[in-house]
């Protein structure tokens, strides 16, 4: 299943794209196996997603989450609002 | 309960949160409390300064998901203080100079001490919460700065 994850801040600039696409072999992949798989496909990711949590359709997402078909998927570096 | 969001690249004026909770109130002359939460970019940043002065800051935001969290951190704030009317935030993104507003969050209730509360929750939530980004920018360099630890 492929799966389309944006990119913020911190991470957009290890990066270098604001948005990625990742290719999981499971059928119902969890929100950690994206973050494997993104750590896999862009090592310069590595250090942020660290210290980044996920969001899955515009909530915040654990790593036992499943992500659905579709679904939108981002990144979240520490955050720095208000 | 009223939980307007609002993200701006304009200057945001001091009553920009509290005049998007006009009409909240359940019948006129309910609330007798105003309290509004105004964030301003300050000009040194770091433990006493010690990332240097700050010429300003680069706001950045996931537009859909903040507008989503707002309404969950608000949903909890007013379920923890049932008499305020509503509770509103306007924040800024692009870049803010030192000085400027970056943020004005607003709440209403018959008597102060709720209103007061229900600010000071939202703020301290939204801050860990929100997803928007501060970049500030110095003289020679820019760094991400938050208040969160690791995610």
């Amino acid at each position: 299943m492929k799966v389309r994850v944006r990119l913020f801040a911190a991470a957009r600039e290890a990066a270098g794209f604001d948005e990625v696409e990742v290719d999981l072999a499971a059928v119902r992949p969890t929100v950690a196996e994206v973050r494997r798989a993104l750590a896999a496909g862009h090592p310069a990711l590595g250090r942020v997603l660290a210290t980044s949590r996920m969001a899955v359709d515009a909530a915040f997402a654990k790593d036992g989450d499943p992500v659905p078909q579709g679904a939108e998927v981002a990144v979240i570096p520490p955050v720095g609002g208000g | 309960m009223a939980r307007p969001f609002r993200l701006t690249r304009d200057a945001i004026a001091p009553d920009a949160a509290l005049s998007m909770l006009a009409g909240a109130e359940h019948e006129p002359g309910r609330d007798g409390a105003a309290s509004i939460f105004l964030g301003t970019v300050r000009r040194t940043s770091g433990p006493e300064g010690g990332h240097g002065r700050v010429l300003g800051i680069e706001y950045e935001a996931y537009d859909r998901m903040a507008g989503a969290e707002w309404e969950r951190i608000a949903a909890e704030v007013c379920a923890r203080y049932p008499t305020v009317s509503g509770i509103a935030c306007v924040h800024r993104v692009g870049w803010v100079p030192i000085g400027e507003t970056s943020i004005a969050v607003a709440a209403t209730s018959p008597h102060r001490r709720e209103a007061q509360d229900a600010v000071r929750d939202a703020v301290d939530l939204l801050k860990a919460r929100l997803p928007v980004w501060k970049k500030e920018r110095y003289q020679d360099g820019s760094a991400w700065i938050s208040e969160v630890g690791s995610g």
